[in-house]
Parts: structure tokens; sequence; C-alpha cells
């Protein structure tokens, strides 16, 4: 076992990989009551294909449903009864199980690890699925925020299977069938593939000890190679607009980032820095674009960077949607002559973003969610504070002109009916 | 401890170690009043945007940066008949950033400013300040109806309250209150809230009291001549007859909202009973709407419950589809009845007292919540230990549950009716 510590905040990162190629990271949190676990997979809405076969879009996502919906009892219930809350979410790449507790730790975890490596999906709750999901995406569909937000990804992947809502269609989801569930769960949910993320007050060697002897007890499959999802986009919608029922309208703007800094940390963090410099509350144009009423408390915008993609989207609600659109780009595709000689400015931005880092440290939920796969080398929150120290201006700069680029923006607009 | 200050200002220090950050609220308590809602809603705005010390929002973001990326924020609440404005803050423990500034100070002072400095001068606010605040204030209300699901339960609620207005209104007041506001009205209700709201500080963190009792004494809060106190909502007259409000929207879902009278308080000694039966009705996913509503039937996708214990209230919120109205009524009526009947599952009743024990546990690794459970405890007056909170949990039988089941009226109905006509 691989054991970080990372001294001067007092916390330490426990890493072991077992034989069956599961990753196991362990954080102990002394004096927190809570014990936070979340199993997760290297699977996601976009992984629609396997060996060469298309299964429907927003098969990870009810995946996901039915993991909990044994033959004669739901697992939720066996979580339920050791005291502890159950969830799970499923997002592009990644499909994650988990569970709170201030009791039973060694209960729940078993839990998790079994009922998620023994599926059972059967004909009939499949069926009967499709109407709670049904629901779901309707409810979607009426959120204008997440509208707005699905709709700006596809729009800069139309070409990808990022161009479907997380949880797929209507018409999708109204296509799977049992046996596609087994297709996906066999190929994708293997150990390899595999992590399980501990955080809490735990000792960390006997909870692997725990994990070991729960693995060793099943027949599981060996390792097989999964061919990795390659998002390649060579299209792009510039510019949508729809109507719904809204007051005020709702405008988005989307830059697909290159494939090759997928990942990058450094350029993960760069992006970051430079976008709160130009956007956020302390910033002059956020400022002037406030009081000119250009932009109100509404107005956000977030970065993503993936294995497979990385893009940024800024969005607000604003009655002045081409004041809007002009005073945002103008910004984004001028950045460097804003934040040229910035330095100060610019220490600032990272002072904060060091303190937020920090403060996470309060949370289990957010150290648990900071820790990266084995192709990361673990890496979490404390790592990425040293990272953020190292950075300089000219680091941002340089990152910044490798995604802020109008050739890969798009524009994407919700109006109120007429 | 909560410690008194002054008549009225109170100060309750959680010294605890094993947070990184030290967190503080102010919370400013007064009698919620309709002709105030949107007053206390810009001075909220007011105060999170800018002051004398730090007199444009750029200025205060960037002093947020330097003290380590503080986070600082207000907002509006309400706890029956009070409403709360409530400011936090929040930084990095000292320690663990290599500083040699003082933030814990900086942070102080910087609450002194927000509090006794606002960015006014001749008895108004800053002109174009306060009107970009009003203004994004009315934009901002105009446009709740924008999220269906809140608009259909605060909807349920203005219908269920129409004769306690105070308790039931919408917390932001209605648009057209943003337009007669003034500068200097604005700076009047400031004054006001300065002079006769109460005043609860609440500290979190590696922090010593009688440090932080020092530090806020200098805070020059005066006498307040009222004590503010929530009042249970004892004298609430049930409808004879359902009234039900119907409204159509364009949107492929639809949401029903059902409020029910449920007479029993937190100072009652059923109160951990009514808890419970919210519990089992549909306040967990254990419970029979979840299970029945949404899983079972799958007829929709959400089915919950939610309770007040201060005013009495039961709300059942639920996502459908408009056609199956009638259906879900019943199914949400005939769920009632099972418990009435006592007919509940003991291992899911045990399962759910474990959940709530493990909810109840966690608030202790959360700072916010931390302070949140001690503020609704000073302020309901009611101090229990945690022991002595699970023993009542663990009390509460099915037959209580029932009791409990028996005394709820339904007296509103608001059904947000989704209607799909063809886009233009």
């Amino acid at each position: 076992m691989e054991i970080k510590n990372y001294q001067q905040y007092g916390d330490k990162v426990y890493i072991d990989e077992l034989d069956n190629g599961l990753s196991v990271v362990m954080i102990p949190k002394s004096g927190y009551h809570k014990t936070y676990a979340t199993f997760s997979v290297n699977y996601g809405s976009i992984d629609t294909t396997i060996n060469g076969k298309k299964y429907p879009a927003g098969i990870a996502h009810f995946l996901e449903h039915k993991m909990f919906d044994k033959k004669d009892h739901d697992a939720m219930d066996v979580f339920s009864k050791y005291g502890a809350s159950s969830n799970a979410f499923t997002n592009f790449n990644k499909t994650s199980y988990l569970f709170a507790t201030t009791d039973n730790v060694h209960d729940n975890l078993i839990e998790l690890l079994d009922f998620v490596q023994e599926p059972y999906f059967d004909e009939q709750k499949v069926e009967k699925e499709k109407g709670i999901i049904g629901q779901e995406i309707s409810m979607y569909d009426d959120n204008p925020g997440s509208v707005l937000f699905f709709k700006t990804i596809q729009n800069m992947y139309p070409d990808t299977p990022l161009n479907v809502d997380i949880a797929g269609s209507q018409d999708s989801i109204n296509k799977i069938t049992k046996d596609d569930l087994y297709d996906s769960y066999n190929y994708f949910y293997q150990p390899s593939n595999m992590q399980l993320t501990i955080v809490g007050d735990i000792n960390p060697e006997e909870t692997l000890k725990w994990v070991i002897d729960n693995q060793n007890s099943k027949k599981l499959p060996t390792a097989k190679t999964i061919d990795k999802t390659i998002i390649e986009s060579n299209d792009l919608v510039r510019e949508t607009t729809q109507r719904m029922d809204v007051k005020i309208p709702k405008v988005a703007i989307g830059i697909k980032g290159n494939n090759q800094f997928n990942n990058d940390i450094k350029y993960e963090l760069s992006i970051s820095l430079l976008l709160q410099m130009l956007l956020s509350e302390g910033s002059e144009v956020y400022e002037k674009l406030y009081n000119d009423g250009i932009i109100d408390d509404s107005f956000g915008f977030d970065f993503d960077c993936e294995d497979q993609f990385n893009y940024a989207i800024f969005a607000g609600e604003t009655d002045d949607v081409d004041s809007f659109y002009q005073a945002i780009t103008k910004v984004l595709f001028g950045f460097e002559d804003i934040v040229k000689g910035l330095n100060e400015e610019f220490e600032l931005i990272k002072r904060e973003e060091i303190g937020q880092h920090i403060s996470m440290m309060n949370s289990i939920e957010a150290v648990s969610n900071s820790v990266n796969d084995k192709d990361h080398n673990y890496r979490n929150l404390y790592d990425e504070i040293d990272i953020i120290k190292s950075l300089q201006l000219n680091d941002v700069i340089y990152y910044g002109k490798m995604l802020l680029k109008e050739e890969f923006m798009v524009k994407n607009i919700i109006l109120p009916q007429k | 401890m909560n410690k008194t200050i002054t008549d009225g200002v109170e100060l309750n220090v959680i010294p605890e170690q094993k947070f990184k950050t030290i967190s503080f609220t102010v919370d400013l308590i007064t009698e919620n009043k309709k002709e105030n809602l949107a007053k206390r809603a810009v001075l909220a705005e007011l105060m999170e945007i800018s002051n004398q010390d730090y007199p444009t929002q750029s200025k205060l973001a960037k002093k947020l940066s330097s003290m380590y990326g503080a986070t600082f924020g207000t907002n509006v609440l309400r706890y029956g008949n009070l409403s709360v404005l409530r400011i936090s803050l929040s930084i990095p423990n000292p320690k663990f950033v290599d500083s040699s500034e003082n933030i814990l100070k900086e942070a102080i002072e910087f609450l002194k400013g927000v509090l006794f400095r606002p960015l006014a001068s001749e008895k108004k606010y800053d002109e174009n300040t306060f009107n970009l605040q009003r203004k994004n204030m009315k934009k901002y209300v105009s446009s709740i109806s924008d999220n269906k699901r809140f608009f259909a339960s605060t909807n349920l609620k203005e219908l269920f309250y129409k004769n306690h207005i105070n308790r039931g209104i919408f917390l932001y007041g209605r648009e057209n209150d943003y337009e007669s506001i003034s500068a200097k009205e604005e700076y009047d209700y400031y004054k006001d809230v300065m002079k006769n709201d109460n005043v609860k500080i609440s500290v979190i963190g590696d922090v010593n009291e009688s440090d932080m009792y020092n530090l806020f004494n200098s805070f020059e809060f005066g006498k307040k001549t009222k004590l503010r106190k929530v009042r249970a909502l004892s004298d609430f007259t049930v409808n004879e007859e359902v009234e039900v409000v119907k409204q159509q929207i364009n949107s492929s879902q639809s949401y029903l909202n059902m409020g029910y009278r449920l007479p029993f308080f937190y100072n009652d000694n059923d109160f951990m009973s009514a808890i419970l039966f919210n519990a089992v009705f549909g306040g967990t996913p254990q419970s029979k709407l979840f299970k029945n509503v949404r899983e079972k039937n799958s007829l929709a996708y959400s089915a919950s419950s939610s309770y007040s214990s201060i005013n009495g209230f039961l709300m059942v919120s639920t996502g459908i589809n408009a056609k199956n109205y009638q259906q879900v009524i019943d199914i949400v009526e005939e769920q009632l009845n099972e418990i009435i009947d006592e007919n509940i599952d003991l291992n899911t009743l045990n399962n759910i007292k474990a959940e709530m024990i493990n909810a109840k546990k966690s608030v202790l690794d959360s700072p916010r919540q931390n302070i949140e459970q001690e503020f609704t405890n000073s302020l309901l007056n009611r101090s229990i230990s945690f022991e002595e909170w699970e023993k009542l949990v663990l009390s509460v039988s099915i037959s209580d549950i029932a009791k409990v089941a028996r005394k709820l009226k339904l007296n509103s109905i608001f059904f947000l009716e989704g209607r799909i006509t063809s886009g233009d």
C-alpha cells in the first residue's frame, strides 16, 4: 500500500491496487462521524459502442438505475437498514455508486461492493423502469437551465455521443433490453476499470483487508482490454435558438477545446485561473458588464476537462442578448490584452484558489470527489495546491491561447414564448 | 454556549479543531412582514455587493480573494413568523496558509464594515448601486415561474396560508413591490433593522471563546427593546371543503402540490411522532409516497412530503403527467389510510430511524449545518442532547405514527398543469 503524506494539512492518502485490478483509495479523517465511500466505473453516457456494436443512448444511466433493483429487494433498503444513505450518478464518462454512513461501515462497504458486482436484470423490471426514466427525462426537458447546458454541449459536439443527454431520449431508452444491460455490464464493470474511494474516520489497514477478503471470495472475470471511447469532433453547430416557457432570455457560449490537452492538469488549472481573472466578480470586466445591466447574478462559467474532451461554457440571463454576446466574446478573444501585466491580480486569484482548496478539505465528499484514477496517479486536491502554486501568468496566457479560439465557439439561446 | 452581549444580541462560539476553516454567521431577526419583503431582499443584496470600505463589487471581491478565497454571502430565510437576514463568512484557518497577515482579524473587521458602514451618504443609499440591486431583484422575482417545481410549491404555500400571509407569501414579495422603493426608504429600513432586529452571531472553528467575545463586543449593536420569539401557528382554521386551484403552463410535466394541516408543533410531546409520520409518508426515499407513487406505479418522477413543525403544515409535492392527476391524488390518499390503519412495515420504520440518526450525527461534520442546528435550537428555545434525541426517535411506535396521521387534514391543492402547445 502506498501512503502519500500531506503533512502541512494533517491528512494522508492510502492507495492500493488489488490483484484483480481494482484501485482502492482511502483518506482517514479523524474526528469526523461520517464515512463516505464511492465505487465508480469508467463508463458513462458517451460509451455506447462495444466491439463496433452501437447501444441505445442513455444506457449507462439506465444501468445505474437498474443496479439497485435486485431480484427480491432494493439495494437501497439494505443500506437503509445499516443506517446509511445511498445514491448513484452517471455523467458523460463515469458511473458512481456511493453511500454515506455514521455506523456499520463494514456492512455498508460490503453491500456496496456486492450490489454493484452482482447484477440482476429481468425484462419486466427493465420495462417498468422506462416509465420512471421517461419522467426523469421530461423533467430535464422542462428545466431551462438543463436544456441550455446540454444543448450547448450538443452544439459543440454534434457528431459524437455527447450529442444526446446523459439520460438519453424517450425513444432511445424505449429500445433498451435486458441483454443490452448485461452486454454493457460485462464489458465495462470489470475490477480493473473500477475504483473504490473511502473517506472518513477509518483505519486504512483494516478497511483494505475487508475489501481484499471480499474480492477474494468472488469469482470475477479476468481483466479484458476495454476500447476507450474517443470523442473526435470535426463539426459544430454555430448557433441555435429555441423558445421555452421562460421570462428572461437565457444565453450560453461554448468553446470546444483541443483534444491534445484532455486531462492535462496544468492546462485545466491554468484555464480555471484565467477565466476567474477575466470574468469572476473581482474582475473589472465583470463589474462593468454588471453595472451596465448586461449580466446579473445568474452569470456563471464552467470549464470541464476530461480524458475524452474539454470545453468551457459561459451562461447567464439577459434582456440584451446581442450585447451579452458582444461583450463576452470581446473579453474571451481579446483576453491577452486584458490579463497582460496583471501580475498582482494573478497572485490574488492564485491565493483565492489555494484557500478554496483548503476549505474543500472540510468536506469528506469534496475530498473524495477530487481523487483521480490510476491513469492520473490518483491526483487529488492536496496535489493540486502545489500545481497551482507553481503556475505563472505566462502559463495561463499560453494555455488561454490554446483554448480561446473563435472558430471553436458556439452560441445557444433560449427565448421566451412569443 | 450562547452568551448575551446585550439585550437581544447573542454570541455562540463552537470551538472545533477538525475543520480547516473558521466560519461566521450574523443573523438579523425580526417579524416577517409582507410590506418589508422587497426592502429586506434588496438590503441583503446591498450588504453582499459593497460598502464604504469596499465601495465596488470588484473591490469587495478582491478583498475576499486576498483573505484566501473567503466565502461570503447573504440570504433571507423564514422560520414561521420570523424573518432572518443571514450574513455568512468563512475563511481558511490561518495556520494552513503561508501568510503573515492576520486574516482572522481582517475577517471580523470585514464583517463590521458590512454591518455598520453601508454605501450611503446623506441618509440614502448610493443611487446607482441601489437601483441596480432593486432592478436585479425585480427581475429575479419575475422569473421564479421558470422553475416550475419551485413555482408550484410557492403557489401552494400562498394558497394554504392565505389567512396567515406573512408565513406563506413568497419571501421576496411581488414584482411590483420593487417599483416603489427609493434609496432613501431603503436606508431608513437599514437603520430600522440595525436598531430593532435581534442579532445572533455564531462562530465555528479552531477559535477561543473569550477571544471571540472580545472581538465581537466591539460591534456597536445597541440594546434591543423587543425580543423576537418564534410562535407556533396554533390558531389555523381548516377549510370545510378542500380548495383547489389549477393553472396551465407550457411544459411536458405537471406539478401537483397538496397542503395539509398537521396540528403538531416543535414544543409538543408528539413532535417526534409527527416527524416520523412525515418520514414514513413522504419524507424519505423509504417512504410510502416514494415507493408507491414513484416506484410501484411509475406515476411520477418525484413524490415527497415535507413538514414544518412551527406552522403545523405538511406539503406533498409531485411531478406527474397531467392525465394522472386523479390517480395520483387517490394513491396519496390510499397511502395515508395505510398509515392510519397502522399498516407500516416495522423494518422500514427501523431503517428510517437509522437513517435519521445517521443524518443527525453527520450534521457535526459540516460547519454550516452545525451552526444552523444550534441556531434553530436557540430560536426554538430547545436544548436536547444527541442521546436524548436518539432515545426519543427510537421510542416512536407504529401506533404513535398512526395517531398523528389521523389528525392530518387536506386543506388546499395547487395544480400546475403542463400542456405542450406547438411553439411558433
